[in-house]
């Protein structure tokens, strides 16, 4: 039998930890917009598919349509600053909460699903929600010509960049503690019992209902952060941000990073942000260069990256 | 504990049965396969719905009440699928058997360390003594789904038992065991029962039964036959005709 892994991996990951919060504070204020820009979207990402790992990594359900939330998020929090004419960080918390209450409702809804009609059932919202901000709402909207969004003063100081990397930076943070908390407490075990039995999850006296539906509330409060944080960074809205690549996009990251693995969404989320970023030099073979990294990501890490290299790093010889 | 009485119509896998348990007793419920030995353990447990009839259980009717809320009453089962959560560490499953003996909620891991600190070396305390009870310790860190087929049952035993019930469903826990195991896990159970944890257990290998039974039920075709101590069940005539056979009656001479 192998003796218990669990010390190095820890010590590993502490350091991990402490250096990338280094370069994460330092770096930033040395680069140009676009690097900057990049940062932000990398942390957006990184809050998307820690949500979902919570459901789909944790829970063991599937959802398609993360996208929804982030879309319901983003749109939520332009609504209140531009027709009620909130200061951001008034809209900020209402937008939060109503995100709270509408995953809340989705979840008891779509999760009287199992399963194949689950995936359907969140497909379906995705492409509900989608099609309303595209077309069905367009007066309200603004259709496919999206939302603008005055920058954001604090008295008459303008918030710039590097300002709104760090406000994402710190709910990513406040994000992943979250999440490591809960996945590694009496919540997190029960969530894994239901992905690995769900019978037996419920003779251990888990109420699966109430457990599945805290991990949808969180998957979709996750995500509907990152829609609030997206209008923050974008300062424009619009449907091309939501379309069913994005939930797709999540769902890929969660599965890159390895299920169930929080720090792997940390390294997943980045790769998955800014593989176009990089791959558009590449042009018409961005999407093959895409399908194959893919691949072999699935052919030779099938647990995902982070399960994978830290596999590589205990076996490697001392 | 109180008696445990039901019936159950619809596809009549159990028809009319009702027995009592007492405190601290070891029954055992017998049969052959498809008599609804694994079915009444799921009705008791709140798997399935019961078409008709009661169950009490303290004192407490409980048929309505959904699964989970009945392990927080204090039954626990096992499975005789096993039904370990496989991905899992030993350790884990034993764990996540005492889930419902735990408060800690959402907001716990930021305003209540303590109570999650305590919470948390109680419960890998408990479940390293489970692990070591049942002779994994060292294997307590594997994932189950590496353990061999005798191990897993072994987890699922710990599994049942960190949820310190007064009432523990076993479902042939001793089916698939070589010859040693099954010693040992008598053994097990004797000091299971012996801590006054009143279990039903239902299981084929009959030496194992008559050695540690107080009162054996046998059910055949969703009915109850006969009912009674070991020595009882071993002679009458009915249950060796559905059941035990002639060479068993035979064989104890």
């Amino acid at each position: 039998m192998r003796p218990s892994t669990v010390r190095p991996k820890f010590y590993f990951e502490i350091v991990a930890v402490i250096v990338g919060i280094v370069c994460l504070i330092y770096l930033p204020s040395r680069l140009d917009a676009y690097y900057l820009h990049l940062f932000q979207i990398c942390g957006i990402g990184v809050i998307l598919v820690l949500g979902l790992n919570i459901f789909l990594g944790h829970c063991g359900q599937i959802h398609f349509g993360v996208g929804a939330h982030y879309c319901i998020g983003a749109y939520l929090s332009a609504l209140l600053i531009l027709k009620l004419g909130l200061h951001f960080f008034i809209a900020f918390p209402i937008a939060l909460l109503l995100c709270v209450l509408i995953s809340a409702v989705l979840g008891k809804i779509l999760l009287k699903l199992r399963e194949l009609m689950l995936a359907l059932g969140t497909l379906t919202l995705a492409f509900i929600v989608y099609l309303t901000v595209f077309s069905v709402w367009r007066a309200g909207l603004g259709g496919d010509d999206g939302l603008s969004l005055p920058s954001l003063m604090l008295g008459t100081h303008e918030l710039g960049g590097l300002f709104t990397w760090y406000f994402i930076l710190a709910w990513v943070i406040a994000c992943f503690l979250l999440t490591q908390y809960l996945t590694e407490s009496r919540i997190g075990r029960a969530w894994k019992a239901i992905r690995e039995d769900e019978s037996a999850a419920e003779a251990m006296g888990i109420n699966v209902t109430h457990y599945t539906n805290l991990a949808f509330i969180f998957c979709g409060t996750f995500a509907g952060l990152a829609g609030i944080l997206l209008t923050l960074q974008s300062r424009w809205i619009g449907p091309d941000y939501f379309r069913i690549m994005t939930s797709t996009w999540v769902l890929g990251g969660v599965v890159i990073g390895g299920m169930g693995s929080n720090f792997g969404m940390l390294i997943a989320a980045p790769i998955v942000w800014l593989m176009p970023e990089v791959l558009v030099r590449t042009r018409d073979y961005e999407m093959v260069i895409t399908g194959v990294l893919l691949f072999l990501v699935l052919r030779f890490g099938r647990q995902g990256l982070w399960p994978s290299l830290s596999d590589l790093i205990r076996r490697a010889p001392r | 504990m109180e008696a445990v009485s039901k019936s159950f119509g619809g596809l009549t896998a159990i028809n009319e049965v009702g027995f009592g348990l007492e405190n601290g007793e070891l029954v055992s419920l017998i049969g052959p396969n498809g008599a609804g030995k694994t079915t009444m353990l799921n009705v008791i447990m709140g798997v399935y719905p019961v078409d008709r009839g009661k169950i009490f259980f303290k004192g407490q009717q409980i048929e309505s009440l959904p699964c989970y809320a009945r392990s927080g009453l204090g039954i626990s089962r096992t499975f005789q699928l096993l039904k370990l959560f496989n991905g899992l560490t030993a350790l884990d499953n034993v764990k996540i058997g005492a889930h419902h003996l735990m408060t800690q909620g959402i907001i716990s891991p930021f305003f209540q360390r303590t109570l999650v600190k305590r919470e948390e070396t109680e419960v890998a305390h408990r479940a390293m003594e489970l692990v070591h009870f049942v002779g994994l310790e060292n294997c307590a860190n594997s994932k189950v789904q590496n353990l061999s087929y005798g191990q897993q049952k072994f987890v699922g035993l710990a599994r049942a038992l960190a949820g310190e019930p007064d009432l523990l469903l076993l479902d042939e826990v001793g089916s698939g065991l070589n010859t040693y195991e099954t010693d040992v896990l008598k053994e097990k159970l004797r000091v299971i029962h012996k801590k006054g944890i009143t279990i039903l257990l239902v299981e084929h290998d009959m030496h194992l039964v008559m050695d540690i039974s107080d009162r054996i039920i046998v059910l055949d075709q969703g009915s109850k036959i006969s009912e009674g101590s070991p020595r009882m069940i071993s002679a009458d005539p009915k249950v060796i005709e559905v059941y035990l056979g002639k060479s068993y009656e035979l064989a104890k001479g």
